[in-house]
């Protein structure tokens, strides 16, 4: 039986002529390459066996939680495509609405007013609520060019935005995260990057080489189970798909094992909220508050809520949702609020699509395109609508709202004035289209203060770009040798860009200057004798 | 006989055993790992001396003339007849889930087609309710599971379990509701965007109108001619007065190519891998056209060909969650106490791991690979595996003895025989000798060193089977032990 490794090897020269050879060389180069860097296998650190216990922060990861600010996003899925006709109705227009659904119009007797142009049916009271205490924004119109009808490649359209091709298969928070995390596997930071509550990923958090969420569904019983758990070596697995489904598979147990310990620490400090109901969204919000009372520090969550795929009986299933989705919504926070929490907390629902303007012959709606999306906190600084409500006399030729405002630029505003990332990392993510802010009332501005470099604590080190130029600043807290590379994305080394002894202090090397690189993406590695560091970089 | 490509692809020729893809045990856990749900480890002996393209042709009979499952008392009933009966309709649900993992251990590889075509035609049970529904969508997918694909559409889109999953009951003249007629094309044989227009959607929903009449609940849903709508429709640039056949028709009249090449692409993945070989699913969609869609001589081809056993494509499936504890207890074939009903244990365990039988997630299905993974579905796969194993540590401590008596055969060398037991049971040898250290570490117990060194421990110990115990609970975590 051990002789089937040796099969291996024979097959793989064998396997260079067939026509599948290409895609399999990219693999394997690209975790050959990875491994060179140092991305995979720490050794030591996850060998068989070893007592579990939490991964320790690695220097990069303590540089960029230390950068960034404690703002939390919390994603709200609502999966089926939810009408946003009869979410938020268009008072101002309120015959033609009604015109088109004679029989799932929501009365205008049992509407609650956020203003005189728009209202919420009697049954949200808690949306009600948190609009009239300010803490709620609504964007009108939101979808994009052509819109998909399909659930799927309309969800994966929201998750990727990759809206034009539409065969981009990393999510644009797995690309953040991607970015700045770029050596997640081997040193993945100390707390979650991003949690899941639920039992499915889903693609929004998906990179090249790992998803970067942790799905969660029972933070204690996570914990129980791990507990038990030994962490995996990375190294030495063999260069295929049957290596790379097995780091795929050791990796997520060693992140599962790692993060247990942590994740149950946050929830076993709070307690739950008050208000919530037993219903799933309720469920998944008080998790979440938990963790954030807990102090856990992940800054992303994300939660969903299914159903909205209402092709009948609407009007029941619609309500029924929408109550969930209110009250858990209020109660969410009220608990926050309570411990001071509600401003650091900003929650944004997506849905894959909003339904068809007129009804169908079922009581209900047929996949529509253009809705609006919500968004909650106190950071909000006031309630509003943003963007202008899609003309209900002009649909587009299949009788749907025509979009007014990308989506991808609601991504964008929270990516860049409520996370405050670094605008190329916004760049990175979004896929290089650009998007002007929007006036959601929350900014960076004395957020992040200048860079801080504590010394002693850890290790600095990111592009600079200025000019169409690209620098390397990093920023030693003791003197040493120090070797820089760079590296095509494909894994060929391309030149080395320093190569010495370097004194304690800031340091700022000028790559474009000195290295005359073609642009596009690459990386460095950083080589001191206190570790490797690496990140994606970009020439201009 | 059927037929087959003129010029098959390479790999596509029927596999013969030699030196680099040898007939050994290895190689036999392959073919019934991916064509069922694994086999006993005491059986593997059976075939190792066998012509294997008779083993898979025998197979393949099997499957052939497996039996269709006897209908449930309750397999017509509606709901006015539960209500007088002393049978819970939830009850029903899950005695005929406990009934189809019967029927995937017992059937080979008809009923593992049967699971494979339950998340290509989804419906979800939760949605159409009726115990009465399940049973008729079930009886549809196993007597169709091998059969011809174009008459499998026709009739599986006149479930009512169907007809109430996509709206079609409520798709009638003036009303139409496209939820049907959009994921027919999308879903079940044409793929996103691939061959369809938006206007063809609405034009189809038109023609599959008129399958709005029921009298009771969970009663049949017949037509209704009234409510068929009775005029000229245009699909797929032909016009006429289409109704429901004619869809069925001119869709596999006018759309041959890209529904062959859509399905054996999906027929790949199940049984191959992630990877596709475009070549190779070109190779299998010209036979399923060649044969009009007939699905056996594609399976046929599939599972005797070299292609299918080369070593590349060996552990490269993540395995389901009811594949994961189907395959562990069939493969270690240990019991458990005759009182306790495991079936009912797997149905649970791989609901709570993800994969409730017949209610999948959503219409697109379970996405499979590695969307089955993540930190929750990984704890409970191993708290799931780790208590089955207890379960037949409880029943019976020796048949842990057996297995490494079995295997090793004679050998008193905790290393040998623990690496053995591994690499049964995993598709591959661990990457790292520091792994089979820690291995041997948990299969040591502890007993002195001494008595390994000096040859005074054997298999015949009283501490064996705790050993073995131990062993197997420390594999079961292995990352790679959910890999086929």
């Amino acid at each position: 039986m051990c002789s089937n490794t040796t099969h291996q090897h024979t097959k793989k020269s064998e396997e260079e002529q067939s026509p599948n050879h290409q895609k399999e060389h990219k693999t394997w180069s690209r975790r050959a390459f990875m491994h060179a860097l140092g991305l995979t296998g720490a050794g030591s650190m996850v060998l068989s066996n070893t007592v579990l216990s939490a991964s320790a922060a690695s220097p990069l990861a303590d540089a960029i939680n230390n950068s960034e600010t404690d703002r939390v996003l919390v994603v709200v899925r609502l999966k089926g495509g939810n009408d946003g006709l009869n979410t938020i109705i268009p008072v101002y227009d309120y015959d033609a609405y009604a015109g088109y659904r004679p029989s799932i119009k929501i009365n205008q007797n049992n509407l609650l007013s956020l203003d005189p142009d728009f209202g919420v049916p009697n049954y949200m009271q808690g949306v009600k609520n948190l609009w009239d205490d300010g803490k709620m924004k609504v964007v009108h119109g939101v979808g994009y060019n052509d819109q998909n009808l399909s659930h799927f490649q309309g969800s994966d359209n929201w998750a990727t935005t990759d809206v034009v091709n539409e065969d981009e298969d990393t999510g644009w928070l797995g690309r953040y995260f991607q970015e700045i995390y770029p050596d997640f596997l081997n040193n993945p930071p100390e707390k979650p990057a991003a949690i899941q509550i639920g039992n499915r990923g889903n693609l929004i958090f998906e990179g090249t080489e790992t998803s970067y969420a942790l799905t969660v569904a029972n933070p204690q019983q996570l914990y129980q189970i791990a507990s038990e758990g030994t962490l995996y070596s990375l190294d030495n697995l063999p260069n295929n798909l049957y290596g790379d489904q097995a780091e795929y598979l050791r990796g997520l147990a060693n992140t599962t094992l790692s993060y247990a310990e942590v994740i149950n620490t946050a929830y076993e400090s709070s307690t739950d909220g008050t208000g919530y109901t037993n219903g799933d969204l309720s469920s998944q919000l008080n998790i979440v508050a938990r963790l954030i009372k807990g102090n856990l520090g992940t800054k992303i969550y994300f939660v969903s809520l299914g159903g909205f795929d209402t092709h009948n009986s609407q009007p029941q299933r619609h309500q029924a949702l929408m109550e969930e989705l209110s009250g858990a919504m209020e109660a969410f926070y009220n608990d926050l609020s309570d411990q001071g929490l509600d401003n650091k907390v900003l929650a944004m629902t997506i849905s894959e699509f909003g339904r068809r303007t007129a009804e169908n012959g079922s009581n209900g709606t047929d996949h529509g395109a253009a809705s609006q999306m919500m968004l909650f906190g106190t950071g909000l600084e006031g309630n509003g609508f943003i963007s202008q409500h899609p003309d209900l006399n002009d649909l587009d030729n299949r009788g749907n709202l025509k979009y007014n405002l990308d989506f991808r630029q609601v991504y964008s505003s929270v990516l860049t004035d409520w996370l405050c990332v670094d605008p190329e990392i916004v760049n990175v993510a979004l896929l290089g289209t650009e998007f002007d802010s929007l006036p959601m009332g929350y900014s960076c501005e004395g957020i992040l203060g200048t860079e801080e470099i504590i010394p002693g604590r850890s290790f600095v080190h990111h592009a600079i770009y200025n000019n169409k130029q690209v620098s390397l600043r990093f920023v030693l807290t003791e003197s040493m040798h120090v070797d820089i590379k760079i590296y095509a994305i494909t894994g060929q080394q391309v030149t080395t860009l320093s190569n010495t002894f370097a004194n304690a202090g800031e340091h700022l090397i000028n790559i474009s200057e000195k290295t005359s690189l073609l642009p596009g993406t690459y990386i460095y590695k950083i080589a001191t004798r206190r570790g490797y560091y690496s990140k994606q970089f970009i020439v201009p | 006989m059927f037929k087959t490509v003129k010029s098959p692809a390479l790999g596509m020729y029927p596999y013969i055993p030699d030196s680099i893809i040898p007939w050994n045990a290895k190689t036999i856990q392959h073919l019934f790992r991916r064509i069922s749900f694994g086999i006993p480890h005491t059986n593997v002996s059976n075939f190792i001396n066998e012509d294997p393209q008779e083993v898979i042709d025998t197979i393949l009979s099997d499957a052939q003339n497996a039996p269709i499952t006897d209908p449930p008392v309750w397999a017509f009933w509606t709901q006015e007849d539960f209500n007088n009966s002393d049978i819970l309709p939830y009850e029903a649900r899950r005695d005929w889930q406990k009934q189809a993992v019967n029927d995937f251990i017992n059937n080979g590889l008809r009923d593992k087609m049967t699971l494979f075509w339950s998340n290509h035609f989804v419906t979800e049970m939760q949605v159409y309710n009726a115990p009465s529904y399940l049973y008729q969508y079930y009886h549809v997918l196993q007597t169709n599971a091998l059969g011809n694909f174009k008459e499998f559409v026709r009739a599986i889109g006149l479930t009512p379990a169907m007809l109430i999953y996509l709206n079609g009951f409520e798709n009638r003249k003036n009303n139409p509701n496209e939820n049907y007629a959009r994921e027919l094309y999308e879903l079940f044989t044409l793929g996103e965007n691939n061959g369809y227009t938006q206007d063809d959607i609405v034009e189809t929903a038109k023609a599959l109108t008129g399958w709005n009449t029921r009298e009771e609940n969970g009663g049949p849903i017949t037509f209704n001619p009234d409510t068929f709508d009775d005029s000229d429709k245009i699909i797929f640039g032909n016009i006429g007065n289409w109704g429901y056949d004619d869809v069925v028709d001119n869709l596999f009249a006018e759309k041959a190519p890209l529904i062959a090449e859509f399905i054996c692409s999906k027929i790949y993945t199940f049984f191959i891998g992630p990877e596709i070989d475009a070549t190779y699913v070109n190779g299998m969609a010209e036979t399923f056209i060649d044969n009009n869609f007939e699905i056996f001589p594609v399976i046929n081809q599939l599972v005797k060909s070299e292609h299918f056993f080369e070593q590349v494509h060996l552990g490269v499936v993540i395995k389901s969650p009811l594949n994961l504890l189907i395959s562990s207890y069939q493969e270690l074939n240990f019991e458990v106490a005759p009182d306790f009903d495991i079936i009912n244990r797997i149905v649970a365990n791989a609901r709570d791991t993800g994969q409730n039988l017949f209610n999948p997630p959503d219409v697109a299905g379970w996405q499979g690979d590695k969307a089955w993974m993540n930190a929750t579905a990984f704890t409970n796969r191993w708290l799931f595996t780790e208590q089955m194993i207890r379960r037949f540590w409880n029943h019976d401590r020796e048949q842990f003895r057996q297995l490494a008596v079995s295997l090793v055969d004679g050998s008193n060398d905790p290393a040998y025989i623990t690496q053995t037991i591994l690499d049964y049971i995993l598709v591959y040898e661990l990457p790292n000798p520091e792994e089979y250290e820690a291995a041997i570490d948990v299969f040591k117990l502890d007993i002195p060193q001494n008595y390994y060194d000096e040859g005074l421990w054997d298999l015949s110990w009283e501490q064996v089977p705790k050993q073995v115990f131990e062993l197997l609970k420390f594999v079961i975590r292995i990352p790679e032990f959910q890999l086929k």
